[in-house]
């Protein structure tokens, strides 16, 4: 049954076509029938191909199966083939897993809107251009999925165009992963030049044949990761990610929480012994992760839109991943992508919830109390929060802590006390957020009190799905202390992942190193407890001791600003510049130009069009005779 | 392999042409439909056979009609064309009092004489062939008996191209006189073996590219087309711009990858063609500038493309000219099925200022016609855009960068007046009301298939690719 | 070789001279009267071109076809010895196309000459 794994991604894509073509006059509910269909049949199909995958020998590794020859050109061939393997697998599984659940959302979330079959055509697009990025076997193929889910990000952030922010963040959102794509290509460029094949198989022997040198490495790393920082939102980078949450929520759950924004953290692994050759590049990855971690998680604290926070915690979340990568750890990087996937998804998805529940409302200054009011929306925002702060036992605090134990063991002492430092942040914003939304005085507009519903069973029943993997999820990558073997994760990522140098850390020190966590975590959300419910004057007490540091970090660092001023601004002007001295006298004036010189000739031309069957054979005859003198003389 | 199988696609497209037209004196004038259904399943019958013999090598009559892979190519390509204008025609020629059942014979005969062409090495039997098909082809033009344009585009393509068939016999003589042989390989290996070229030899070579040169309708050999494409009916327009102009191709890719090869660069030939395709070119394009009839339009825009076409050639490049032809004819018989979708019992849309809003009142046509003129003026992700790139490329790498200059410029000319047709359909308002016969399933089948083609080849033109590569690796030479 | 390109430069030219002449020493101020057909000075009765059966043509054009495509059989008949049984073939098979020819004429009325 493996060798149908090729159907995964060619299922939303067919389901997308039909509703392009006849989504405006189907009924919603086939639509949403169909839609969601698709993505469970690629979910039902991965997870078969994910056991038949259990069952062949790892000599076998990567399964291939190419469909045709897509470029040829020279002796340079592409293929349009898709690989199956175990990071693929896991990949595939998580895309099309959340993904379903996040369409079931949607048909409840979506319900009223008017674009209701254009929402789930892009949104089937989106599913196949994701499962494409991680399923191709070369880095051509991936980058047709990467530029396609960058598409559909663009077209799903600006859904409602109507509205001039949403239409700008989907600009923005579009061009500056645009800067990082350049990197990325050119980094293709130079894997065709130096290593001649697109192929993963093919540059994967490369390297370990050592046809490339470290600098090499280097160069197409940084290169590559110049891709990943655009697309997964790292400094400096990450601007766009939180203007993407005007986007309709399910949306921003699958793409700029659980599936898309982790495609460098995928692409970085799927290279991975690119940058272990590299090293340089590896530290890089690392440090990048670990300030960007730490420093998304600052700006987390002071927002009060619900959903910006949750972006501003994807990107410190996204730090982490990398963190992981960049230590050599890569399948602690992507067992927290795996976690992520869940919790945050969940996070997102409670959070539209609320929205739901309350007309659409996202200030959580208007919050509050709402525990009693959403009695299923309540428990599982609560065990998504409990997750991502690392308390033990839920999926965030096996991930996290695999990834800071790597940090530690591999003696990148700053980086495990930034990751360290990101935790306490995070548990407290997190914290933050429960306290003044579901917990505390009622704070709600009168209005916005009277529509105060639950949300429906198609919503909550996802919420409730997602929230048991929030649970259970992390139980498949138990840390070492607990027993060696425990550690599944690792073991099945093995032969994609063969981790460089093997570092391991006495029975003592790891349990050390969980003690913190835990108490990392906890301190956190104790020191949310203070601030928000325990003594709610604190927070203001610290604005006017600390004004600066407060106005910093709510206008997020001013980084949007100097941008603006830096580069956007220049750009602008000059290309006025440009325009009205360049475009409209020299460029016009010439096309204008050749243009009515062009016409001019035509007419004459078209003079000698006579219609007379003569003059015909005379401009012939004239034809022979230039022509045969031509040849004489 | 010496074996009658060579024969054999020939020999069932001409009874299939016989059988059509006996039929067509039996069958009563509301059974007449049933013809075209009989052709194109002769058409399918033979389209299977190309791939059965697509490994296999026969030749017949002493090599003088060889099933290479470059025939069954251009075989296939024939019968897609030819099977794709019968489509067309179904409803077309009731609708605009056409429908004699000649018409199907008439196109299946003018594809028998394509496939003597292609598949012949020796220039007296593609004479043959070349007589075939123009005869068949004067007959079709004229199809519409009651319409004066259509008798007159008859009349002149006949006179015209008697003429200009004297002229490659004329060269076929004079070959003949220089090599005594009047086979495509025996004459090429006299212009190997005799180290002054002969004058005689040259001057019957550049007679026989001016008989060629009519018949794909290259400046100055153009002036009939647009006349006769205007009057001719439109799937037998469709059909002329791509039949007649691949199979000339075809007969000189034979000719000239060989011939390059053996004569120095500066060769006068080479100039020549090299002049010709400029002015094809910059002519083709200039004038389409200012028509406004569609057919028009489309006529001068297939001279263009022989320009580009002709850069292939001399580029030495026999698989981008393969790649163009194919790219052409999904694109260029999709914007014919999109103009012919266009009319209704006794009347054709054929004017610019009838096109104003059809892309909002017909937005099916209007969508997949703009694809078709996008791919002809050659803009990505469509097949237009590869085609010229690989033609423009292999010209690169064999140093022709003025010509392929021209060229770039050439097709910049070219956007304006395929633009043009899509403004109109977008842009304006509809000046006059038009009503159109829709239901036409054929039609929509082709233009469906064609856009299909044009997609397949502008994305994914791997595999066809392959198949070009092997159908020039097979070559002799 | 010169002597064919003076041919066809001489003819061209001459050609192209005798219709530019036209063009632009003939007088060209055109009236009714001059564009109708001369009849004598007196007004025409009917179109100058009178139109007569086709089917003369078509009695002629088969006739001729047919004549002239039973001249292929004497070069058949001196050598169908030397090449028996295929020459018998081939020629069966050409017959079969003329008798083909020969039936769609006949149904399609050339024959009938109401």
């Amino acid at each position: 049954m493996t060798e149908i794994f090729w159907l995964i991604p060619f299922l939303p894509l067919l389901s997308s076509f039909i509703l392009a073509i006849f989504g405006r006059t189907l009924p919603k509910k086939y639509i949403s029938f169909q839609a969601c269909l698709a993505v469970f049949a690629s979910f039902i199909i991965s997870v078969i191909s994910f056991f038949g995958l259990l069952k062949i020998s790892q000599e076998s590794y990567p399964l291939i199966k190419s469909l045709f020859t897509w470029i040829a050109s020279g002796s340079f061939t592409i293929n349009f083939s898709l690989q199956f393997d175990p990071l693929s697998a896991v990949m595939a599984m998580v895309v099309s897993g959340v993904g379903f659940i996040i369409h079931v959302y949607s048909v409840g979330y979506m319900d009223k809107d008017k674009g209701y079959s254009r929402y789930f055509t892009y949104l089937n697009l989106f599913t196949f251009a994701m499962l494409l990025l991680v399923m191709s076997s070369n880095i051509v193929l991936m980058f047709v999925g990467w530029e396609g889910v960058g598409l559909c990000s663009y077209l799903l952030i600006g859904f409602w165009f109507e509205k001039d922010s949403a239409a700008n963040a989907g600009k923005k959102a579009f061009i500056v992963t645009r800067i990082g794509d350049l990197g990325f290509l050119l980094g293709i460029f130079f894997i065709f030049v130096h290593i001649g094949s697109a192929e993963f198989t093919a540059i994967n022997q490369a390297i370990s044949g050592g046809a490339v040198t470290q600098g090499l490495a280097t160069l197409i790393a940084l290169l590559l990761f110049m891709g990943a920082v655009g697309k997964s939102a790292q400094i400096p980078l990450y601007v766009w990610l939180p203007d993407a949450m005007e986007g309709p929520t399910p949306v921003s759950a699958l793409i700029h929480a659980a599936t898309m924004v982790t495609a460098g953290v995928y692409m970085v692994c799927r290279m991975n012994l690119l940058y272990t050759l590299s090293g340089t590049a590896a530290l890089v990855v690392g440090v990048i992760g670990a300030v960007t971690a730490v420093y998304a998680a600052t700006m987390a604290l002071t927002q009060n839109d619900i959903k910006r926070v949750l972006a501003y915690s994807t990107i410190s979340q996204i730090g982490y991943m990398f963190i992981g990568c960049g230590v050599g750890a890569y399948s602690a990087g992507m067992f927290h992508l795996y976690t992520h996937a869940f919790f945050k998804s969940l996070l997102f998805l409670s959070a539209g919830s609320v929205m739901h529940a309350l007309s659409g409302e996202l200030d959580m200054r208007k919050m509050g109390g709402l525990r009693k009011y959403l009695p299923f929306t309540y428990p599982a925002f609560l065990i998504g929060a409990i997750a991502i702060a690392g308390v033990p036992f839920l999926s965030g605090f096996f991930s996290k802590d695999a990834i800071l134990t790597q940090a530690f063991a591999n003696k990148q002492y700053f980086i495990w006390i930034l990751g360290v430092l990101g935790a306490i942040l995070t548990a407290f914003y997190m914290f933050r957020l429960i306290f003044l939304t579901f917990q505390g005085e009622e704070r709600l507009e009168p209005e916005a009190k009277e529509h105060l519903h639950e949300s429906p069973p198609v919503m909550t029943i996802p919420l409730g799905i997602l929230a048991f993997f929030s649970i259970i999820a992390g139980f498949i990558g138990v840390p070492a202390v607990f027993g060696e073997k425990l550690n599944w994760f690792n073991k099945f990522l093995e032969p994609v992942m063969r981790p460089g140098h093997e570092v391991h850390l006495s029975i003592q020190t790891e349990w050390l190193l969980i003690i913190i966590s835990v108490a990392v975590a906890l301190f956190g959300i104790y020191l949310a407890y203070i601030f928000y419910i325990k003594k709610p004057q604190t927070p203001h007490q610290l604005n006017a001791k600390f004004p600066y540091v407060y106005k910093l970090l709510y206008n997020k660092y001013y980084v949007d600003e100097i941008y603006n001023a830096v580069f956007v601004k220049p750009v602008v002007r000059g290309s006025e510049i440009v325009y009205d001295n360049f475009d409209l006298k020299v460029i016009d004036g010439a096309v204008n130009g050749s243009a009515s010189v062009t016409g001019l000739s035509g007419k004459i031309l078209s003079y000698l069009q006579t219609g007379l069957i003569k003059d015909y054979a005379l401009v012939f005859l004239f034809g022979v005779i230039l022509f045969l003198g031509y040849l004489l003389f | 392999m010496n074996s009658l199988f060579a024969l054999l696609p020939l020999v069932i497209i001409v009874i299939a042409s016989l059988l059509v037209l006996l039929l067509e004196v039996f069958l009563k004038k509301e059974n007449k439909n049933y013809l075209g259904f009989i052709s194109l399943f002769f058409l399918i019958v033979c389209a299977i056979l190309y791939f059965r013999f697509w490994n296999e090598e026969f030749s017949y009559f002493k090599g003088s009609l060889v099933l290479d892979k470059l025939s069954l190519f251009f075989f296939f390509i024939f019968a897609v064309a030819v099977s794709f204008v019968i489509l067309l025609s179904m409803k077309y020629i009731s609708l605009q009092d056409a429908n004699h059942g000649e018409f199907y014979a008439l196109l299946l005969f003018a594809l028998s004489g394509m496939m003597i062409m292609v598949s012949s090495s020796s220039l007296v039997i593609i004479f043959l062939g070349l007589e075939v098909l123009s005869i068949s082809s004067y007959a079709l033009a004229g199809l519409k008996r009651k319409d004066k344009k259509s008798s007159e585009a008859a009349i002149k393509y006949f006179l015209l191209g008697s003429f200009a068939s004297g002229f490659f016999v004329y060269g076929l003589a004079l070959l003949y006189g220089a090599s005594h042989s009047t086979d495509i390989s025996g004459i090429l290996d006299y212009f190997r073996s005799s180290p002054e070229l002969s004058l005689m030899a040259t001057i019957g070579l550049g007679l026989v590219i001016i008989g060629f040169g009519f018949k794909i309708a290259v400046v100055p050999f153009h002036m009939w087309t647009p006349d006769v494409y205007e009057g001719a009916p439109t799937p037998i327009t469709a059909f002329f711009s791509i039949g007649p102009k691949a199979v000339g191709f075809a007969v000189l890719l034979r000719i000239f990858l060989y011939y390059w090869r053996i004569t120095p660069e500066s060769q006068a030939i080479f100039w020549l063609l090299w002049i010709i395709s400029v002015l094809t070119m910059l002519v083709g394009n200039l004038i389409a500038l200012r028509q406004t009839n569609l057919k028009r339009i489309l006529a001068y825009s297939s001279i263009a493309h022989a320009g580009y076409l002709m850069v292939a050639i001399l580029a030495r490049d026999g698989s981008s000219l393969l790649f163009y032809l194919a790219a052409y004819l999904f694109m260029n018989l999709g914007a014919f099925a999109a103009v012919i979708a266009l009319s209704k019992k006794g009347k054709e849309y054929l004017e610019l200022d009838d096109y104003a809003g059809v892309g909002f009142k017909y937005p099916w046509i209007g969508a997949t016609f703009t694809i078709f003129l996008l791919s002809l003026a050659g803009f990505p992700p469509t097949a237009g855009f590869l085609a010229k790139f690989y033609v423009f490329s292999a010209a690169v790498r064999e140093g022709l960068v003025p010509l392929v200059i021209i060229g770039v410029l050439a097709s910049l000319i070219s956007v304006f007046y395929y633009l043009r047709i899509v403004v109109y359909m977008y842009m304006r308002e509809p000046s006059r009301e038009i009503a159109i016969h829709l239901e036409n399933p054929a039609l929509f089948l082709v233009i469906f298939l064609c856009l299909y083609g044009v997609l397949q080849l502008g994305i994914f033109p791997g595999n066809i690719l392959l198949i070009i590569r092997e159908a020039i690796n097979a070559l002799p030479f | 070789m010169i002597e064919i390109f003076l041919v066809f430069l001489i003819f061209g030219l001459l050609g192209a001279l005798l219709l530019l002449m036209n063009k632009f020493l003939g007088p060209s101020k055109s009236s009714p009267t001059k564009e109708s057909p001369f009849e004598c000075g007196s007004p025409y009765l009917q179109e100058g071109i009178n139109p007569f059966p086709i089917k003369f043509y078509l009695v002629a054009f088969l006739f001729l076809l047919f004549d002239i495509e039973v001249v292929f059989f004497f070069p058949w008949a001196l050598i169908f010895k030397d090449m028996g049984l295929t020459a018998l073939i081939v020629m069966f098979a050409y017959i079969f196309v003329l008798v083909l020819g020969f039936i769609y004429a006949w149904k399609k009325g050339v024959f009938e000459w109401e």
